[in-house]
């Protein structure tokens, strides 16, 4: 009797491993039709915060780039999605193992399918254009963004407009403050927090700051990048965006 | 004679809060027997120990510090130097008022997984006779003896599998037990369901989706009111005269892909009159009929005998999820007065009726619809205030607040979210980070003083970010409140001066309370992870 039933646990066990346990390390559900199903799923169950596209909205955070802050492995995810996050408006779902293996499955494609997405340019001629134009003097994660992990997580399109046309989005973290006090200083910098009483900032020189609203006469956030719009041709920017993808700066 | 003295005083003890301390709840400002204070959820005080002049003197008294990064959404009560608080996920503690030192604690043992939407919160519990109240994410209310936290009784009120959780602080009514469940993003049909507060047997229960054969079942098409939600997730009113206890209800289901369910909706986005005795409707009023963008009603029902048209009148004072503030009958559900209260983009108006006249074209889409006030509403469950010492109806607005809503097919599996779309909002719904570097064209929580009799705006308190704060005001002429950036602060209830603050660096997601403490005036408030308690400084 005992022979008889071995086969069909050992059948199952893989499939009931995945659903009840957290010992499977990868995601044993990665086809292509588990993918769709959870495209499906994560429309219906997770869309609402995170976007149809997983870019994330102001609820939940872009789950496209392939780079998670909670959890880094299949296991780690599996867990966030069955438990939830505490201290976040992340539930926990009531979705089988095979769902949860399939969203995941969905949820690492779009960082693959961002992947693909590739630069023609030279990395070496697109680090002389660094070089050259100086751009290092600002992108040191004081005055303006680091060109780190992150920037090499953005699309390629949104990096090559960011270096066309530097104002068409600048991130309100690197919008600056420019105001005057009571007794007559000028104030300026880059502003780092604010609330309804007080502006945090970094003054020219990096120092950390705090002012009082109501020491103030003036107060006026500059939206504006003070990065100038490089005038490259295609192959320069497609060099420097080599450069910037390939994590060398 | 003794023998009997004891015997009294022993019965005395017993009955350590009947029905009637909580009834006349606003003549005992000692204490904070219901979670929204007294049953007609005022938010009012009628301690003026601390005052206009004094409260500038305000300082820290202890700090109670919560073992949970969740949302800490508890409003405590005080009764008899007891101070009663819940901490996420689902346990009671009582402390002393004077030192916070915890006298016992009641862990509710949960399964491993439960599903409520938002966080794992509890915002409080009742007290009624010797017991206290709580209710779990699990769809369970226990009923705990308030000397020893020991569990008297426990009721399962809904399969939390199916999405049911309990979130609010019960009321107690009589020798009743009022809750419901949340769950109106997962499908739920919710309920206002009354136990008896002795035995945990239910006693009567108010569906809020009729069903079929039901008055109101034809307020929707064809079978969309089998996952129609209508959820109940904070605490109502009651009015004793009238014997009627005020519920608001949740959002329609799925809350995004109106398509699905053709009709009105009745009764989401309601507030409902329901007879305390039997549970029986007595009168709704609705205020989102076909609720396309998840303006669920729950609101804290605001309670107040006004002087309306030279004639003293019981209305109800309501400031809506949907942008407009509301004035109500609460002997008729008549509607007397509505009017926008910060920018919407929805409805054209009112009708006579208090009917929304909607602007076509708002519903969520395909390609997303851009509408004012965003998904979380001109305000939410946070609770307002009204000062019958000022006549003004205070509450925690969110203006120039949008979202963009989106709608897509879905089918509803059981268990699982059933919303039908989404939302792109320039804003957190809650605190996600300290950092905090937009704009204000994204939106900004101000407090508003309102005037009853008209609609109009009185003063406003701005602040830089959101808040999901609650409101007291006492007849120290002060409002209190806090915010999402992590300040508690003093306001004068008459101008909107800001009269003192203190940055406690997490942002306040609860009501602040006020109680004596041995004949002197204490302020309550959770932030962040804590509980902090304040009273003037000698």
């Amino acid at each position: 009797m005992l022979r008889q039933i071995a086969p069909v646990v050992l059948f199952f066990a893989p499939v009931v491993a995945a659903q009840e346990s957290s010992a499977i390390l990868s995601n044993p559900f990665n086809t292509p039709a588990d993918r769709i199903e959870g495209a499906r799923l994560f429309r219906s169950q997770c869309a609402n915060c995170h976007a149809e596209d997983g870019r994330g909205t102001s609820a939940g955070p872009d789950l496209s780039s392939g780079a998670f802050k909670r959890a880094s492995s299949d296991e780690g995810l599996f867990q966030i999605v069955a438990k939830g996050l505490p201290g976040t408006v992340m539930p926990g779902f009531s979705l089988s193992g095979r769902e949860i293996w399939q969203v995941l499955a969905f949820i690492r494609s779009l960082s693959i399918s961002r992947a693909r997405e590739t630069v023609t340019g030279d990395a070496s001629r697109g680090a002389a254009l660094f070089r050259t134009h100086g751009c290092g003097g600002c992108h040191d994660g004081l005055l303006g963004p680091a060109l780190g992990e992150s920037v090499r997580r953005k699309p390629l399109f949104e990096l090559r407009r960011s270096i066309t046309d530097p104002q068409v989005e600048v991130e309100s973290r690197w919008w600056r403050l420019r105001a005057a006090t009571h007794d007559g200083a000028a104030l300026s910098g880059r502003r780092l927090n604010e609330d309804t009483h007080s502006v945090q900032y970094a003054d020219p020189s990096g120092r950390l700051r705090t002012v009082s609203k109501a020491d103030l006469t003036q107060y006026e956030i500059v939206r504006k990048s003070p990065m100038p719009p490089f005038d490259l041709t295609d192959g320069e920017l497609d060099d420097l965006l080599a450069y910037l993808v390939s994590g060398a700066p | 004679m003794r023998l009997f003295s004891v015997l009294l005083l022993a019965a005395t003890l017993a009955a350590q809060v009947p029905y009637s301390r909580l009834r006349d709840a606003a003549k005992e400002p000692g204490s904070w027997l219901t979670y929204n204070g007294t049953y007609f959820s005022q938010h009012y005080s009628a301690l003026d120990q601390v005052n206009r002049a004094n409260v500038s003197k305000l300082g820290l008294q202890w700090v109670f510090q919560a073992r949970s990064l969740e949302k800490f959404e508890t409003t405590p009560l005080v009764a008899d130097g007891v101070m009663y608080l819940t901490e996420p996920p689902n346990n009671v503690i009582a402390v002393d008022p004077a030192t916070g030192r915890p006298f016992w604690m009641y862990e509710h043992t949960l399964p491993e997984v439960t599903y409520p939407c938002c966080g794992k919160v509890n915002r409080g519990v009742a007290i009624l006779g010797n017991s206290i109240y709580h209710a779990t994410h699990d769809a369970k209310v226990v009923a705990l003896d308030a000397r020893t936290g020991r569990k008297q009784w426990e009721t399962t009120v809904a399969n939390y599998q199916e999405g049911y959780a309990l979130t609010h602080a019960p009321l107690a009514v009589k020798d009743k037990i009022i809750i419901g469940p949340a769950g109106g993003e997962l499908g739920i049909r919710g309920f206002v369901l009354a136990l008896d507060a002795r035995t945990g047997k239910e006693v009567w229960r108010f569906k809020v989706i009729p069903e079929p054969g039901e008055k109101g079942n034809d307020s929707w098409g064809g079978d969309s009111w089998k996952h129609g939600g209508g959820s109940i997730w904070l605490t109502g009113s009651y009015d004793p005269e009238l014997n009627l206890t005020y519920w608001g209800t949740g959002n329609p289901g799925p809350d995004w892909n109106p398509a699905v369910r053709p009709g009105d909706n009745l009764y989401t986005d309601c507030v409902v009159a329901l007879d305390a005795d039997t549970g029986e409707l007595k009168w709704h009023f609705q205020f989102t009929p076909h609720d396309e963008w998840d303006w669920d009603a729950v609101q804290v029902p605001v309670l107040a005998d006004l002087e309306w048209a030279g004639k003293p009148r019981k209305v109800m004072l309501w400031g809506n999820r949907n942008g407009f503030f509301y004035v109500l009958d609460r002997a008729t559900g008549e509607f007397l007065l509505g009017k926008p209260f910060v920018k919407q983009t929805w409805a054209r108006g009112l009708d006579a009726q208090g009917r929304p006249e909607k602007i076509p074209g708002m519903g969520p889409s395909r390609q997303g619809t851009k509408v004012w006030p965003g998904v979380q509403g001109g305000t939410n469950w946070y609770a307002p205030s009204f000062s019958p010492l000022t006549k003004l109806f205070y509450l925690t607005a969110w203006e120039d607040y949008h979202g963009t809503y989106f709608t897509w097919d879905q089918e509803y599996e059981p268990g699982k979210w059933y919303v039908g779309g989404g939302v792109k909002a320039p804003v957190p719904p809650t605190r996600r980070e300290p950092i905090v570097t937009r704009g204000t064209e994204d939106g900004y929580a101000t407090i508003r003083a309102l005037d009853p009799r008209t609609g109009e705006r009185v003063w406003e308190y701005p602040m830089a970010d959101m808040s999901e704060s609650g409101l007291l005001t006492t007849a120290g002429g002060v409002l209190f409140s806090g915010s999402r950036e992590g300040w508690f602060f003093a306001l004068d209830a008459a101008s909107g001066k800001l009269l003192w603050r203190i940055y406690l660096g997490g942002q306040v997601i609860a009501s602040p309370i006020t109680y004596l403490v041995n004949g002197k005036q204490q302020i309550s408030i959770a932030a962040g992870s804590s509980l902090f308690t304040f009273a003037v400084l000698e």
